[in-house]
């Protein structure tokens, strides 16, 4: 399993303990009746199941992979951004890993494969 | 548009097909026939598009293709695919012209009412139609009911005969449909749908529609006028409501399938527009398909696109066990994730329609090249229902526990 790999498997069990604490959190309130709240968990849950139906599909390919190492930073940073918002506190995200290339470095190497055919080498996106 | 509605029945417009159709077997043959017939729909798509020429011939080759019979169940002689197949074909389709992809959204929804609710007699007519090649339209929607779930066209049943009055909006199909279902209250308010002939006195179809988008798909006004039909001809459509059956998600995921198949075509363009760009003169460039920053957004649409196909498999998977168990619960997790299907699909298809033309730079907005389309299809195809109710039905379910009410928007 590459660095990228390990490090989206953790961005969405990040963004899953966030929802359980909101989850928590928000049954304790009136809030989680009003439509705004609602929709707001949903949002969160939608990053997530699509984080984690792209990790099915991670090991097909260095473009999938790549795939869903961003989906997976896009549900920890909305869980992230959920949490501040309703229960105004955060909880920390764990750190990058130092030798996994930047997020923005993924995305366009993700962007260059699909416009140009370039070919996407181990450890850019991640294999299990 | 500047042209009146047209009130005439058109020439076109027949009771019956006018050939019969392909059968076809399998779910391998279904994708097989509906990528040769998207092959073929979308060499010009952007021209039907751009002088709104109605597809009627090219309606004729897509039902006689066999896809729009692939549905109906094996017992009935069909190739009873998977809804995971259907959602596809119907992406593939929409991927080369969304119009197309959308026409026969009403007419699998019709079907699996049908399967829910038809008789045993109604199943055996109107299943063996279908795979004769027959298409159904829809006159549902009304435009000054005040839900969408409600109507105000009136079903009587008068011995052997239904009788049906009213006026719907929103009728895609409808114009080049052989049979043109209409939902209808009884007395007692419940719905009903009368499959109707398409040259049933009474029965008018006005091809008002002058979306800017989804323009071919002439999804104007149906009058109904002393319509009437043999109560024989009419499904108790509320018996899929008055308990739990995939009759809604079925209806919703053909939905989700037309708006990821718009991705698909709006971002296949991008890649070809953004290969032809000429770089930006503060980028020290040599060519378009360089730019860092452009190869990072399309970096971003692909893994969103791939997300939201992702996430239609799921909801097919899921439409499937619902199909097969009907629970209360099963129905509910296809509503939630369909739901999810929706909003991926909706974001993607707007944004890759943005991205398009600002990716492709000024060039790509030439009216003749025709690639505002995608934008404008995605726009109009996915007000069908505000998506913002997605997000909250997905959040409900999982904070309060709240089941998504069943109707054939969820």
């Amino acid at each position: 399993m590459s660095h990228s790999h390990s490090q989206g498997r953790s961005d969405l069990a990040h963004a899953r303990h966030v929802e359980v604490a909101l989850l928590e959190y928000l049954r304790g309130q009136s809030a989680r009746h009003e439509a705004l709240v609602i929709a707001a968990v949903g949002d969160l849950r939608i990053r997530i199941d699509a984080a984690d139906a792209l990790l099915e599909r991670a090991d097909a390919s260095q473009s999938a992979a790549i795939a869903f190492r961003l989906a997976a930073a896009e549900a920890a940073r909305v869980a992230g951004q959920v949490y501040f918002e309703l229960a105004g506190r955060s909880l920390p995200r764990p750190l990058p890993d130092s030798a996994e290339p930047a997020l923005l470095t993924q995305r366009r190497l993700l962007g260059d494969h699909y416009l140009n055919g370039a070919a996407l080498a181990d450890g850019q996106g991640g294999q299990a | 548009m500047s042209q009146s509605p047209t009130l005439d029945l058109p020439a076109q417009a027949r009771p019956a097909p006018r050939s019969p159709a392909h059968i076809i077997r399998s779910d391998a043959e279904a994708i097989e026939v509906a990528q040769r017939v998207a092959e073929e729909f979308s060499r010009e798509a952007a021209l039907r598009d751009r002088e709104r020429r109605l597809p009627w011939e090219e309606l004729e080759r897509f039902s006689e293709s066999g896809l729009w019979a692939i549905s109906v169940p094996k017992a009935y002689g069909g190739a009873g695919v998977s809804y995971a197949t259907l959602s596809e074909v119907i992406a593939i389709i929409s991927a080369a012209d969304s119009s197309l992809g959308q026409l026969p959204q009403n007419h699998f929804g019709v079907l699996s009412n049908l399967g829910l609710t038809g008789s045993e007699e109604q199943k055996q007519r109107y299943y063996t139609k279908v795979l004769q090649g027959y298409r159904f339209g829809n006159a549902f929607s009304e435009a000054r009911s005040q839900y969408v779930t409600t109507f105000q066209t009136q079903i009587r049943f008068d011995g052997d005969t239904a009788v049906l009055d009213g006026e719907k909006a929103y009728c895609t199909g409808a114009l080049f449909a052989h049979i043109v279902p209409v939902a209808g209250v009884d007395e007692a308010g419940q719905v009903h749908i009368a499959l109707v002939p398409r040259d049933a006195a009474g029965l008018t179809v006005i091809d008002s529609w002058d979306g800017f988008g989804q323009r071919i798909t002439a999804s104007g006004q149906v009058r109904i006028e002393g319509v009437r039909v043999p109560a024989s001809d009419v499904v108790p459509a509320w018996k899929a409501y008055d308990q739990p059956t995939s009759d809604g998600p079925i209806s919703q995921i053909i939905q989700a399938a037309v708006d990821t198949g718009i991705a698909r075509g709006a971002f296949a363009e991008t890649l070809r527009v953004a290969r032809q760009a000429r770089p930006w003169v503060d980028s020290g460039l040599q060519h378009g398909w360089q730019d860092p920053l452009g190869q990072a957004l399309i970096g971003e649409l692909a893994w969103r696109l791939q997300a939201a196909e992702a996430i239609l498999q799921r909801a097919a998977q899921a439409v499937d066990r619902a199909v097969a168990e009907p629970s209360e619960e099963r129905v509910a997790e296809a509503s939630v994730i369909v739901g999810q299907a929706k909003v991926l699909s909706t974001e993607i298809a707007l944004e890759t329609s943005s991205r398009l033309l600002e990716l492709g730079g000024t060039r790509s907005v030439s009216a003749s090249q025709g690639l505002d389309r995608f934008w404008r299809n995605a726009r109009t195809h996915t007000l069908h229902d505000p998506v913002r109710w997605k997000y909250h039905l997905v959040g409900n379910q999982l904070l309060n526990d709240i089941k998504p009410q069943r109707h054939s928007w969820n």
